[in-house]
């Protein structure tokens, strides 16, 4: 098979505009995007700069817009883009560093805000912090996240708005707040009760469509939602009693 | 399985399934005289699910085959390296202040074939531990010797190499010396071992080594370079590809993954001991190191 790779290309340091090149690439193999880009690299132009670790869709560092789809590059196969055309640009709404590669640096930032630890009570137990089989059922799905950056990248809020959190790292909230283990108290957590936190979220889904685990982060800030009312609530009626 | 591992089957070590999977392959037994199948189908689709979604993902992702209703084709390869930087329980090298912890070290808890899961061991609990050592050792010491000098040395001479090799106009592409590399290792210091390709492998790796000399920048542009990375990388997989084929080809016996073809049985009397490799006037210099036994004896694997 014979394909164009079109692929943006961009150095802030020189005198240029972004510019879509042309790479044209054969192969007769079953290639992931990634190898793709490493082959035309390799053989074509070893300036073209692109993050990549695993190669297995654990480490988040592949996320890119591959024909207009949010996706990892290295678990997206080539032949199932079903086109010849293949058009490869970097994740948008962040500043490009070189060609596809990004400044990550205020995506992690909105992470370490919301301190993605468990925060334990009492002294360390010996045997550790165990936790029940459906209690991580109902955090699993958060636990998934990657931190690929895809999802802040397609948020429309996070792009015009630098305050707002971002989908990645308020469902990563939810997932330490209901887990039994962390006892991070109310007043830390409900910093969020603001519109750069849980009320910023304009409910367009863009996350839960292009997380490329399945994460759903919008579940997570709709949930985050309801136990900061709830929490709310109950101190109100405590209150006055 | 039940010609290779009895009692264990699938889930016997990782050695030795890998060898009994590519047996098979080798004996004409394989798909496309290249994989064997894993069947999980009799798991069940909740099982599968619950237990084992990160295989089930990878599956889908990568080979478009879901695990709950096609086996899966599957076929050996490097996953762990066993062995590396020497050092002691407080992850401490022979170097002063130079700690290592992970894949890279070798505390030797691993022994000639890790069980599956403990690299969480090196993550969890030897991560812990080199970081609190070397923080303490920072505090305690009034520093090395000239070390700003040192440093500031070692960093200059990499610069002028990088600069050299940026100024060449043409030479070898460090992504080609790689792909022979990788299989060299793979071919002749893989899974089953002998000594003609052993011996045959460290000759190709010095001359690799020599080919490497004339090795060039192409893309003219350093900022976020691969190339510049993989050539520097490059260096350093030349001297581990080394010491781990020199490592194997002296030490005649099976043990773990080891596996000699040459010199089938495990060999106690001589060989329970493990090697250590320095660099010494620019060459590999083997020694050894008697291993500890406390618990545990050690005992034939039957599995």
């Amino acid at each position: 098979m014979k394909y164009t790779f079109r692929i943006l290309r961009f150095d802030p340091l020189k005198a240029e505009s972004p510019y879509f090149q042309d790479f044209i690439y054969e192969t007769e193999e079953t290639k992931t995007t990634l190898e793709a880009l490493m082959d035309i690299r390799n053989e074509q132009d070893c300036s073209l700069a692109f993050r990549y670790s695993c190669r297995e869709a654990i480490c988040g560092s592949c996320g890119m817009v591959i024909n207009g789809r949010f996706e990892l590059a290295c678990r997206t196969m080539i032949d199932s883009l079903k086109s010849s055309v293949i058009v490869i640009e970097p994740l948008p709404n962040l500043e490009i560093q070189k060609d596809l590669v990004v400044d990550m640096e205020p995506f992690f930032e909105t992470v370490r805000k919301i301190q993605p630890y468990v925060f334990p009570e009492g002294e360390v137990l010996d045997k550790g912090y165990r936790i029940e089989d459906k209690e991580m059922e109902r955090i699993f799905q958060y636990i998934n996240c990657i931190l690929c950056g895809c999802c802040y990248s397609a948020c429309p809020v996070a792009s015009r708005d630098e305050r707002y959190l971002g989908p990645a790292a308020l469902a990563k909230l939810y997932r330490f707040v209901r887990d039994p283990r962390d006892k991070r108290p109310f007043s830390e957590w409900s910093k969020v009760n603001t519109e750069g936190g849980v009320w910023g979220c304009d409910t367009v889904f863009k996350c839960n469509e292009v997380c490329p685990k399945d994460v759903r982060p919008a579940d997570g800030i709709e949930a985050l939602r309801r136990k900061l009312v709830l929490e709310k609530t109950k101190r109100l009626f405590r209150l006055k009693r | 399985m039940e010609d290779y591992a009895a009692s264990s089957m699938e889930l016997a070590p990782r050695d030795i399934v890998a060898r009994a999977i590519q047996t098979e392959i080798d004996n004409g037994n394989g798909f496309e005289s290249q994989y064997v199948h894993l069947d999980l189908r009799h798991l069940g689709e909740r099982k599968i699910k619950k237990r084992l979604p990160g295989i089930r993902e990878i599956s889908i992702n990568f080979a478009g085959l879901d695990p709950i209703d096609t086996p899966l084709p599957i076929q050996p390869a490097q996953h762990y390296s066993m062995g590396g930087i020497d050092v002691d329980i407080h992850c401490a090298s022979r170097v002063e202040g130079f700690y290592a912890a992970g894949e890279c070290a070798c505390v030797s808890t691993h022994g000639a074939n890790r069980l599956g899961g403990n690299s969480l061991l090196e993550t969890v609990v030897f991560g812990k531990i080199a970081g609190e050592e070397a923080a303490h050792w920072v505090k305690g010491s009034s520093g090395l010797k000239d070390e700003e000098k040192h440093l500031l040395d070692a960093a200059l001479e990499v610069k002028k190499k990088i600069e050299e090799r940026q100024k060449r106009e043409a030479g070898e592409k460090v992504h080609r010396l790689l792909s022979r590399l990788k299989l060299i290792m793979s071919d002749q210091v893989g899974l089953f071992r002998n000594k003609k390709d052993l011996a045959q492998a460290l000759e190709m790796i010095g001359e690799l080594r020599q080919d490497y000399q004339r090795v060039f920048i192409s893309g003219k542009c350093l900022r976020f370079s691969q190339e510049l990375v993989n050539i520097i990388e490059f260096e350093s997989m030349l001297d581990l590809a080394e010491v781990i084929t020199l490592g194997a080809l002296n030490r005649e016996e099976t043990r773990g993954s080891h596996y000699r073809l040459d010199f089938k049985e495990r060999n106690d009397k001589d060989w329970l001991k493990h090697t250590l490799v320095a660099l010494k006037d620019g060459k590999p210099q083997i020694s050894y190191k008697e291993v500890q036994i406390t618990k545990y004896e050690p005992k034939a694997r039957q599995y």
